[in-house]
């Protein structure tokens, strides 16, 4: 390995790792809402399909799509405002829509302080209600200016997903920390195969994932939560 | 892995006239059709007046006279209530989607509801045979002060029981409200994915979604739930995008309890809007 690719995977280490102070809460997914909805604790299975599914069924065709866009868009700022609208339109489930715009705006506001390039600009069309900092967009943004390449920026994408979900199952009781990480490798070579897929340049924002935003929608409902969303 | 790359269809039909057109006004205290076209392969019933109480409702069931959809087929639809208007556009039945070469069959929807109307268009849950790809896609431009009711779903068939599974299936609403673009729910499952033990239906064979849209605060999400309480669907609710209404995400093992579950979220709909539990809508 040479020094540049070390350099580049120590950057991707230091910008998907959990203790990034990016101001962000934790997202569960719905995990919390899956164990009101069936009515028992959920297990391992359980769980390994519900981050699965969750991956095949959003994540993939939505926001990886919409990461892969705005990637692309590169210093166009007007079109990756277009595509993060066109993602926060297209989230049917309020918890996760606001879930995702909070963790944008809170890892935008850390990269502003950083002096990252780019965050400042987006943040104040933000501010100016031009643009909404939903995560994935703002992943595509921040991600390309540190110099990491579209392939990489998708798999921190995947990796947060199924960590963060992971960690609320933790959370929650749900498993053990290294049940946990045993739970990890099936779900992260899922997000490699998607990651080494090249997203299509027609391709739409979309999903089919009725039962894990079922999930969510009922997590909103709880008296009792450990998560926004 | 993405087979189909979800991009929407070449707009082959684009400046041919629509097998359905239809302007519902309202007149001398009734919604009446002041103009109608259908053809082939569509059939559409009378205005009925089911509502006693708001004979300014007009209730129209929609039929497929060839069968159901087809392979290759791109069929368009644009209907217009206008100021003050009140329609239901509904179905009699499910509608069969046939599997095939080139399976995609396309229905698309152009809806215009103007000040003060109100459309609801809830059709039965389309049946997806094995091998079928239905792709509908619904334009809903709402003037601001209107409200509409709007489902799609679809029910998986597979009478030979060979566990052989539909093709795709991909479900667009696109909503403006007032003429700015509020939301889009795009949906879109390859088939295959839909047999698996541990796919997204979770042993569900119907899955659908109701949009309420523009009814502000007349109609509170506690309200809807209280509504569709107890239907035997599993299903919740979400705010969804701009404050531009409700959404409505079910799953139901059989088509009663889809049934209900829909029929509950219009009366709801048609609750919050007219003051009155709507009539039965017979099929």
């Amino acid at each position: 390995m040479n020094e540049d690719n070390a350099a580049t995977i120590l950057t991707a280490l230091q910008h998907a790792d959990s203790n990034f102070p990016s101001g962000s809460f934790a997202f569960s997914q719905g995990l919390e809402g899956l164990a009101s909805l069936t009515g028992k604790r959920p297990g391992t299975d359980e769980i390994t399909n519900f981050v699965r599914e969750q991956i095949v069924h959003r994540w993939a065709s939505s926001d990886r799509v919409a990461l892969a866009h705005a990637y692309r868009a590169g210093d166009d700022l007007d079109r990756v405002a277009e595509i993060d609208e066109e993602l926060d339109l297209s989230t049917f489930c309020e918890t996760l829509r606001e879930g995702s715009r909070r963790n944008g705006q809170a890892l935008l506001a850390t990269h502003v302080r950083f002096g990252t390039p780019g965050a400042a600009s987006y943040r104040q069309r933000i501010d100016r209600d031009t643009a909404t900092g939903t995560l994935p967009v703002v992943h595509a943004l921040l991600w390309r200016r540190l110099g990491l390449a579209e392939e990489a920026c998708v798999a921190m994408s995947g990796y947060g997903l199924v960590s963060s979900s992971l960690t609320a199952a933790v959370r929650l009781n749900f498993v053990g920390a290294l049940t946990a990480q045993s739970m990890m490798p099936p779900l992260l070579s899922l997000v490699a195969t998607y990651a080494g897929e090249p997203v299509a340049e027609d391709a739409e924002i979309c999903g089919f994932n009725p039962f894990g935003e079922i999930a969510a929608m009922n997590q909103a409902g709880l008296a009792l939560r450990l998560f926004s969303n | 892995m993405n087979q189909h790359v979800l991009t929407a269809l070449p707009d082959q039909g684009a400046g041919l006239r629509p097998q359905i057109e239809l302007v519902a006004e309202k007149r001398g205290g009734r919604t009446v059709l002041t103009s109608q076209y259908v053809t082939y392969p569509f059939h559409m019933t009378r205005p009925f007046q089911l509502d006693a109480a708001r004979a300014d409702v007009s209730t129209l069931y929609m039929q497929s006279s060839s069968g159901g959809l087809y392979a290759g087929e791109d069929l368009r639809l644009r209907i217009a209530a206008r100021a003050g208007a009140n329609l239901h556009l509904t179905t009699q039945a499910s509608t069969i989607v046939q599997g095939g070469e080139r399976p995609r069959a396309s229905t698309r929807y152009d809806l215009t509801v103007e000040d003060g109307a109100f459309l609801a268009f809830t059709p039965d849950p389309q049946i997806l045979f094995p091998g079928s790809f239905a792709d509908t896609e619904i334009a809903l431009s709402l003037a601001d002060g209107a409200c509409a009711v709007i489902s799609d779903g679809f029910l998986l068939h597979d009478p030979k029981r060979l566990c052989r599974a539909p093709e795709a299936y991909r479900s667009v609403a696109d909503v403006s409200i007032g003429g700015r673009r509020v939301m889009v729910d795009r949906q879109f499952v390859e088939g295959r994915r839909l047999n698996e033990p541990a796919g997204p239906l979770h042993g569900h064979a119907i899955a659908g979604t109701v949009l309420l849209l523009g009814f502000g605060d007349r109609l509170a999400a506690a309200e809807l739930a209280e509504a569709v309480a107890g239907c035997g669907a599993r299903l919740a609710i979400s705010a969804l995008p701009r404050g531009c209404g409700l959404g409505l995400r079910i799953l139901a093992k059989d088509g009663p309890a889809y049934a209900r579950a829909l029929d509950a979220a219009f009366g709801a709909a048609f609750l919050a809007r007219f003051g009155i539990a709507p009539a039965p809508r017979r099929k």
